[in-house]
């Protein structure tokens, strides 16, 4: 696996592990400060893509998971961020890639919609980017696997194309009907 | 919208004054000493109406606001009424219909108003209230137009016709400051839920001992305090069904009224509808139920007795009147004992005042705040004992262990005490159940007993209040097909009045709630045939009666419609048991043909806070709650013996089923996730360990125990069980996630499910 902190030159152990670099006053100087959004990069293998900050409560580090026995598919497991119980989703189990020992580079993002609180497990985190409105293209791929069904907008940043991960396309590809389980369950069970 | 009064006014002197005539002539040509009540009632009326038209002289605003107070409950009058007031055209016309006062009205203020010796008033007295009214009628009668007399015309033809005003429908609230201001509303809401439970309470009690004068004062203040308090918060259809009841309860206070199995019926009927009411006061937004029906049945039941009708009822009416002195002799002996009772009464209520009443979403909080503090403890406790033994180049010194030693101490009172405070008894569950028993005993015509012991056992409050709707889905199965119809008792010998009993006691952490009844029991050999039809079980199974009694827990098993008629129960049984284990308890059921059956529910204490065994199986950690543990044993593999595809082993008497916890939790699905890794990249041994000795966990009831084969014992934990989130609500077998003192997460074990799963596996398997 590529290490991508590598890129700027500096060692990995140069660096804090909680740093993290990039637009983080959101490209103020910049005059169309209000059309700029920001995503935080992640990587998943060797390829970056996007999540916008918007969601995004948190990183953590990636040192304690409980195994869940019979958990809905995808769900690795669960981890406790200071006493709560979150659930944490396997992103490259997502794209189908084959699961790899976590490296000091893993990270769990915590990432919220307005029902649940997930932790989506990553291979590490690039930058904080700014990206203004007209490099977003708003685009479903084909579904060809390999996390393409997960995005639902494409940006472009010079030459460099990423995807931006839909949190609640990574829920619902996990198959668990969070929202009717209950209603489900009466009915059901 | 004053000529509108004045019509109604007159129309009802029109109607009274005719027959007020007939009594008194009637009552001078037979000499009799006293007028009877009919005529006290007449002249009530009478002096009621003057009162009104006194008032109405007096400035608008003032007389208005005399009249909510006065008349207490405006009633929509005759429709004749109602098409004069069309026929006015007045822009105020719906509260000028209303204002209109009926003969249940003025009824109504008979009873308010037993201040005025009526029965001593002579006939002369009578007499002169009769010229008097001549007085201020005659002014009146002068003001309104031509329709009002017409009006008064139809009134007095619908005279005769029976009230139909109480069938008509009021608006059931009127929008008022107090109804708006949320914590005032709140404060009434309470209060008459309390006061909901009193009224039910003493009704039952007043069934029981008709004449007891304490218990009428007590359903008087409680009804006429909740009267007062809807109508000053404007539920009209609250005051209205309250005040009509309130007549009632007056008229029995006075022994005008004995209150027999029928009235008591009806009040019961009231107090429902009131229930509907508070309800939608409660929900915050009218519910629309209609009232006039029972309305009308109170005041129908209400003037049954009360206006003696010449003939039949009178003559009925007066050996009921005897029966209540001679039962008033009766009860002076236990009067003299009732000193006793009144002092204990202002016990309760010295107690009573030491309470406070506090937001439960507070409480809430405070509990969970705790729950985290006890994981604080923990993991304090744990950091110093690893300082003290892993660093002991560190000076830790005694005060920092004192420190932990005492924060531990403390944190456990804390967490005692805000247990404590969220339990309440258990008989808050209890006590509508009396209830239940008499109306169903009452409507299939079976005598039966209710008898509530242990309602001083305390549980936390969810539970109580989640408790009550399978406990009375079992108490009306053994209503409705246990006890056997009085005949068919005696027959076989029984005492005709059937008794169910409903007990509570504490075990240990957990509360046994059992509801056994004396009635005609199960057949095991009948549930087992109807489960082989179902495809539950297979021909050649063999299970014990016991097992087979407990099939009608299976869904399956209910679905099917005819088995209420043969074997008694069924219905509705699973969903009991799946109310039962959603509080994490376990229901389970006995019974003997002919002798009766036996409904065990355990529950645990509390679900906030809770001790735990936690267990190592492959290198995972299961928390295993206590309450569920018998006891941990250790065996020898060789020990385990096969019953076909069952493992067993043999703990002193019993033959305990056994589960390995690894494959029950399907363990194996962990090689390659995640969390694998993580711990084969820390180096941690995940293979189990195969020794000569295995751990078992006997769990279950005391009675028929599983157990659960793992490999280690680790320790024993108070943990806060919380939930995993809505992604992970429906895993099988977990309870929900805890936080250990390193800050892991350990899964809870759902022994219940478990338990049920593994029986479940196990009758498939030998079905197979």
């Amino acid at each position: 696996m590529s290490i991508p902190y590598a890129m700027n030159g500096q060692s990995v152990h140069d660096q804090s592990m909680f740093s993290i670099k990039g637009d983080l006053d959101g490209g103020k100087e910049n005059p169309n400060f209000a059309s700029i959004r920001q995503y935080i990069g992640l990587l998943i293998g060797s390829e970056e893509f996007l999540l916008p900050i918007e969601v995004t409560n948190e990183i953590i580090m990636l040192n304690q998971l409980t195994f869940v026995p019979r958990a809905p598919q995808y769900i690795e497991g669960v981890i406790n961020l200071r006493g709560t119980i979150v659930p944490a989703i396997n992103l490259r189990k997502l794209m189908g890639l084959p699961n790899e020992v976590p490296t000091h580079h893993s990270r769990i993002i915590i990432a919220h919609t307005d029902e649940v609180m997930v932790g989506l497990i990553v291979d590490g985190i690039t930058y904080v980017i700014s990206v203004n409105a007209d490099q977003l293209q708003q685009q479903a791929l084909p579904s060809k696997g390999r996390g393409s069904e997960l995005i639902s907008t494409i940006s472009k940043r010079g030459s460099q194309v990423n995807g931006v991960i839909d949190i609640a396309k990574v829920l619902a590809e996990t198959g668990v009907n969070y929202q009717t389980q209950d209603e489900d369950r009466e009915a059901h069970g | 919208m004053d000529a509108l009064k004045k019509a109604a006014i007159e129309s009802l002197l029109k109607r009274t004054l005719p027959q007020l005539q007939q009594e008194l002539e009637e009552a001078l040509a037979m000499e009799v000493t006293a007028p009877g009540e009919h005529l006290s009632y007449l002249i009530d009326e009478s002096t009621e109406l003057l009162g009104m038209l006194a008032s109405w002289n007096k400035p608008k605003e003032a007389s208005s606001s005399e009249h909510s107070e006065l008349e207490d409950h405006p009633e929509a009058d005759d429709p004749a009424m109602l098409a004069m007031l069309q026929s006015m055209d007045d822009t105020d016309t719906p509260a000028a219909a209303t204002e209109a006062i009926s003969d249940d009205a003025a009824m109504a203020m008979l009873a308010e108003m037993d201040e005025s010796p009526n029965k001593a008033l002579d006939d002369d007295a009578a007499m002169a209230l009769l010229a008097q009214m001549d007085e201020p009628m005659s002014p009146n009668s002068a003001a309104p137009k031509a329709p009002p007399h017409a009006a008064a015309h139809d009134a007095h033809g619908t005279a005769e016709s029976e009230d139909p005003e109480d069938l008509k429908e009021i608006p059931e609230w009127e929008p008022n400051d107090f109804q708006s201001d949320p914590s005032m509303l709140n404060d009434f809401i309470v209060n008459a839920d309390e006061l909901m439970q009193v009224l039910d309470d003493t009704i039952l009690r007043l069934e029981q001992e008709p004449n007891n004068k304490d218990i009428i004062e007590e359903i008087f203040r409680a009804a006429h305090t909740l009267k007062g308090g809807s109508g000053m918060f404007g539920f009209k259809g609250i005051e209205r069904v309250m005040h009509r009841m309130e007549n009632l309860f007056d008229l029995i206070r006075k022994e005008k009224l004995v209150p027999n199995s029928d009235i008591i019926d009806t009040v019961f009927q009231g107090l429902d509808l009131l229930r509907t009411l508070l309800k939608a006061v409660k929900d915050g937004k009218p519910c629309g139920v209609i009232t006039g029906p029972v309305v009308r049945a109170l005041s129908l039941a209400a003037k049954g007795r009360a206006i003696p009708k010449r003939g039949g009822a009178a003559g009925a009416s007066a050996p009921t009147e005897k029966a209540a002195h001679d039962g008033g002799d009766d009860h002076a002996h236990p009067k003299a004992a009732k000193g006793g009772e009144g002092e204990k009464k202002d016990d309760a209520k010295k107690k009573e005042q030491s309470t406070i009443r506090v937001d439960l979403e507070r409480l809430d909080v405070l509990v969970n705040l705790v729950g985290e503090l006890v994981i604080d403890r923990t993991r304090f406790a744990s950091i110093e004992e690893d300082l003290r033994t892993n660093y002991p180049q560190i000076k830790l010194g005694g005060n920092f262990s004192e420190t932990v030693q005492l924060f531990s101490r403390h944190m456990n009172e804390i967490q005692d005490i805000i247990m404590k405070v969220r339990m309440v008894p258990i008989g808050n569950a209890f006590n509508k159940f009396t209830r239940v028993v008499r109306d169903l005993a009452r409507s299939l015509d079976k005598r039966i007993d209710l008898v509530i012991s242990g309602e001083h056992a305390e549980l936390d409050k969810t539970l109580v209040e989640q408790i009550g709707d399978p406990l009375i889905h079992l108490i009306r199965n053994s209503c409705d097909h246990g006890i056997e119809m009085p005949e068919v008792r005696e027959k076989s010998g029984k005492d005709p009045v059937g008794k169910i009993s409903l007990d509570a006691h504490q075990e240990g952490n957990q509360i046994v709630i059992s509801i056994t009844d004396d009635g005609k029991g199960m057949d095991p050999a009948i549930i087992r045939r109807k489960a082989i039809e179902k495809g539950l079980i297979s021909e050649e199974e063999q299970l014990s009666s016991r097992d087979i009694l407990n099939l009608i827990f299976e869904p399956g098993f209910s679905t099917a419609e005819k088995v209420t008629n043969i074997s008694g129960r069924g219905v509705g049984m699973d969903v009991v048991k799946k109310q039962i284990m959603k509080l994490k308890g376990m229901i389970e059921l006995d019974s003997a043909p002919g002798r009766g059956t036996k409904t065990f529910i355990r529950l645990p204490l509390t679900l906030a806070i809770v001790q735990s065994l936690l267990v190592r199986s492959r290198g995972e950690i299961f928390a295993i709650p206590l309450g569920a543990v018998i006891e941990s044993i250790r065996i020898s593999p060789k020990e385990i013996q096969r019953i076909g595809e069952v493992e067993v082993y043999r703990l002193r008497e019993t033959v305990l089923p056994l589960v390995h916890l690894d494959e029950a939790m399907q363990l194996s699905t962990i090689e390659g996730t995640v969390s694998d890794l993580i711990h084969t990249k820390q180096g941690l041994r995940r293979t189990r360990q195969r020794t000569d000795r295995l751990f078992v966990v006997v769990v279950g009831q005391p009675d028929r125990p599983i157990g659960i084969v793992v490999d280690q014992l680790l320790n024993q934990q108070e943990m806060v069980i919380k939930s995993m989130g809505p992604l992970m609500r429906n895993i099988p077998c977990v309870a929900g996630g805890a936080v250990l003192g390193q800050g892991e997460v350990v899964l809870v074990l759902d022994i219940p499910e478990l338990e049920a799963i593994s029986r479940g596996r196990n009758r498939m398997q030998t079905a197979s």
